[in-house]
């Protein structure tokens, strides 16, 4: 057994259209970026991280794909938990790390949302539902998550505010994100004035689908010294999975599996909550980011839209949430946002984020979500260097 | 001439129709039409939608299950279901069997759909009544319809929606109740082409003021005379009668011709409110009079379809009808609940929306 | 839907059944081989009740493919009347009276239609009680 799994490498592309790339495109592109900067150091195993490509691409066998694009011989995976598809492929590069039966893994997530017009790119990505009991109904993910944010308006005596006061702090952090596909500021009055998409929830409460490509190298740490200087250790990688639809829940109002995840997490890492200087959450929609709050315990129950108004998730806060703009201005290219937000992770951890460096942070907590909650993955990265 | 009394009993009945009308006005606002010379020249002030998501075998069903309801039986026990209907949302695939498994009929049964356009529903109802007659069981028939009108024509202010389903039986089961009893029947069979579709069609079409006399007229009174005749009835006999209402003249006009009284056809006559329900339009009459009428009482039934033909009924209510009347939605209780639709809506609901 | 998945399923969406657990008596309304709560496998087939409460609702306005004709519709997660939670679309009401509407009862629809072949799936929707 290794002892430590560590990140010594990463790749990106700005989340958005990009018409001119297909999948193998986006793939090769974030791939080749994290190899080329640590000059191509041998690979022993590949992991793609990827929700949908059959209905979004008609592209199946993406593993083989990916091998193919690089030339490489060896192993290859497809991780495939719907929004989680990008965390779970990062637990899952840790635990074969960890094994000792591999060193040196390229874990690439991509996602090609671009091919088909929103309505079919929305139904096609909602297959993370259940096909039998939800999507029957026509129901998009985005009214999954508006009946959680109606029943929590409604259990807590919520107004719509600290929502947008959630959104606008994701529109800020990435106006200078290089990366991201939505870099315009937002603010209240044009959040209180964003068309309905699913009452309670409206078009700025949601993240937007975008093709997008990252990778990175994850090493164990004995292999990564014979190529590398600067790299984050994966401190704990631990996952939890909770009922397929939110019917089978016992609370509509929390995600179980984020709350067995962390805990197990904050445990593996030998490390309290105080302790972490920045949060990478899944906002998928903002209900998704005020309930995510309260289930890693930052929050008490219903009091994250207290949190948000008052204590706050900026940048320049106690705590920042999303320093790159989360899902929601970053972008979500559905198996690959769990890649993304390790990258942004590690970037920060690094001191490579550019104009959105935080000011020397030592310690992330990463949440990955797929589904409504089903599956959720917390990393914990932590600065070694 | 007296016929042996066929003494079939009626366990259940219901009804449903959509909630959703329009108002014979607006569509004349459409195409500019004079609201109260249609409104005179139809008899008509509103009828019946679906909603979008329903079609003639959803209403089927809804009536199905209220007719359960009030017969008190299980549904086991049916062994015969056949629906009339001339709008099935399936050219080939029976709507009878969809009606079988959403009441959780059993597998051993005698089932399928008929098309004699309006009549179809009271087609199903002989079919019925006769399985039951020879087979001494219990039998469920459907009349159906969500009717097309093309766009303009007469049909698109008359055509309404709905459905409505009784149930039979020889004898009455254990625990269960009669509501009625069908005594006799009669039918007039002609070939007629007073309105019809084509396979392929989405809109039927009609031959105008050719449906009045040689078709509707000729038909309706001919079942009525027959079947009097047969019986030894006059119209002074019957509490209640409901004939075939493709508008609102047609049938006051038979009504007179055959010396009936207006009073006579109090719960029976809805067309006004929901227009042509075609397959289950005459039996829609005949279900509200069982919701209001006492033990004791006569009806006589005239169904009218084009093509063409007519089914006359001669049927005694019993006591089980007071109280079965209120183990389901009842006819006007129907009728009142409902929300208006503008023509935009009225087309999208009907599918006349090329998407 | 497929012909087979609507054959399979139509039990279940005609009349509302879903699965009890013997052992616990827990009650499922999807599919279940064995108790998510207390693993047995003694499970039964039981009729759900046809009423219920909803529990939140909301109205979708940007669809899904193929949904695009019934915009605005109305999703509701119902608890129905033995306390299991279930997820439909609520008919006959409009998104201006849907805060007002409490209870609701069980009514048979067209769910969805196959777009190349026609093949329809008929289930259960709720609409506001009677």
């Amino acid at each position: 057994m290794n002892d430590g799994v560590v990140i010594s490498s990463y790749g990106l592309l700005r989340v958005g259209e990009h018409w001119d790339k297909s999948l193998r495109d986006l793939i090769a592109e974030a791939s080749i970026n994290a190899l080329e900067k640590v000059e191509w150091p041998p690979v022993d195993k590949v992991l793609i991280a990827n929700a949908a490509s059959e209905v979004l691409t008609g592209q199946g066998n993406i593993s083989a794909l990916t091998a193919d694009q690089l030339g490489l011989d060896v192993p290859s995976v497809r991780i495939e938990a719907a929004d989680a598809s990008g965390g779970l492929a990062v637990h899952e590069a840790y635990l074969a790390v960890k094994s000792g039966v591999y060193k040196n893994i390229l874990v690439v997530g991509a996602e090609k949302v671009s091919e088909h017009v929103s309505a079919i790119s929305v139904h096609r990505s909602s297959i993370s539902l259940d096909k039998d009991y939800e999507l029957i109904y026509g129901t998009p993910v985005s009214s999954i998550y508006a009946l959680l944010m109606k029943a929590y308006m409604d259990k807590f005596k919520v107004s719509r505010e600290p929502f947008g006061q959630f959104a606008v702090e994701m529109h800020k952090n990435a106006v200078e994100n290089p990366y991201a596909q939505l870099r315009f500021p937002i603010d209240i009055r044009s959040y209180m004035e964003s068309p309905m998409v699913s009452d309670p929830l409206c078009l700025l409460d949601c993240s937007p689908l975008g093709d997008g490509a990252a990778a990175l190298i994850m090493s164990s740490m004995e292999y990564a010294k014979k190529f590398t200087d600067k790299y984050v250790e994966v401190a704990a990688s631990s996952a939890a999975s909770d009922a397929l639809s939110i019917m089978d829940r016992d609370s509509i109002l929390e995600f179980k599996a984020t709350k067995i995840a962390s805990e197990k997490a904050f445990k593996i890492a030998g490390l309290t909550r105080e302790k972490v200087d920045f949060l990478e959450i899944h906002d998928v929609y903002t209900v998704s980011a005020l309930i995510t709050l309260e289930d890693l315990g930052y929050a008490e129950k219903g009091a994250a839209h207290k949190y948000v108004m008052e204590r706050g998730v900026s940048r320049e806060g106690e705590l920042p949430v999303n320093p790159e703009g989360g899902l929601k201005a970053r972008g979500h290219p559905i198996g690959a946002t769990g890649i993304y937000q390790i990258v942004e992770a590690t970037m920060q951890l690094m001191e490579e984020a550019g104009s959105l460096q935080l000011n020397e942070p030592n310690v992330s907590l990463v949440q990955s979500m797929g589904g409504t909650g089903s599956t959720v993955i917390v990393n914990i990265l932590r600065k070694l260097f | 001439m007296m016929t042996k009394k066929l003494e079939v009993n009626i366990l259940g009945w219901g009804a449903y129709i959509p909630i959703y009308r329009i108002k014979i006005d607006e569509i004349c606002l459409e195409w500019g039409e004079d609201p109260s010379r249609w409104r005179k020249s139809l008899g008509l002030n509103e009828i019946s939608v679906p909603a979008l998501d329903e079609d003639s075998t959803t209403f089927a069903v809804e009536a199905a299950r209220s007719a359960v309801k009030r017969a008190q039986i299980s549904p086991n026990l049916i062994t015969a279901i056949y629906v009339g209907t001339e709008s099935k949302p399936y050219a080939v695939k029976p709507t009878a069997t969809i009606v079988a498994a959403a009441i959780n009929a059993s597998a051993r049964l005698s089932s399928a759909d008929l098309e004699f356009a309006c009549k179809a529903g009271t087609e199903a109802m002989r079919i019925c009544i006769d399985h039951s007659l020879v087979n001494k069981t219990v039998s469920l028939a459907i009349g159906a319809d969500s009717a097309q009108g093309k766009p303009r024509d007469a049909l698109e202010y008359s055509a309404g929606a709905g459905a409505v389903a009784f149930i039979f039986s020889k004898g009455v089961p254990k625990h269960a109740e009669s509501a009625a009893m069908v005594l006799h029947h009669f039918s007039y069979v002609t070939d007629t082409p007073d309105f019809w579709r084509c396979n392929g069609r989405k809109y039927p079409s009609h031959a105008e003021r050719f449906t009045g006399a040689p078709a509707y007229f000729k038909h309706t009174i001919n079942a009525a005379k027959g079947l009097m005749e047969e019986v030894g009835t006059r119209p002074s006999d019957y509490d209640h009668v409901v004939f075939h209402q493709p508008n609102g003249k047609f049938p006051l006009k038979a009504a007179k011709i055959l010396g009936f009284d207006i009073k006579q056809l109090k719960y029976g006559f809805l067309a006004d409110k929901i227009g042509n329900t075609y397959a289950a339009n005459a039996m829609i009459g005949l279900a509200s009079i069982l919701d209001n009428a006492n033990p004791g009482e006569k009806i006589l039934m005239v169904s009218y379809g084009s093509g063409a033909g007519s089914d006359a009924f001669d049927m005694m209510t019993r006591e089980g009808v007071q109280v079965k009347r209120e183990l389901a939605p009842k006819v006007l209780d129907l009728i009142s609940k409902k929300k208006y639709l503008t023509y935009g809506l009225y087309a999208k609901h009907k599918g006349k929306l090329i998407m | 839907m497929s012909a087979p998945e609507i054959w399979r399923n139509a039990k279940q969406r005609y009349n509302l059944t879903g699965y009890r657990c013997k052992k616990c008596g827990k009650t499922f309304f999807t599919k279940r081989i064995v108790c998510r709560k207390c693993k047995s496998k003694d499970l039964e087939e039981v009729l759900l009740p046809w009423e219920g409460a909803i529990e939140t609702y909301t109205v979708v306005r940007s669809p899904i493919d193929g949904y695009e004709t019934k915009v605005p519709y109305i999703i509701g997660l119902i608890k129905l009347k033995n306390g299991v939670r279930i997820l439909s679309e609520i008919v006959d009401c409009e998104p201006t009276e849907i805060e007002k509407t409490k209870e609701v009862e069980l009514v048979f629809r067209v769910l969805s239609k196959d777009k190349e072949k026609g093949l329809i799936t008929y289930g259960f929707k709720f609409r506001p009680k009677t």
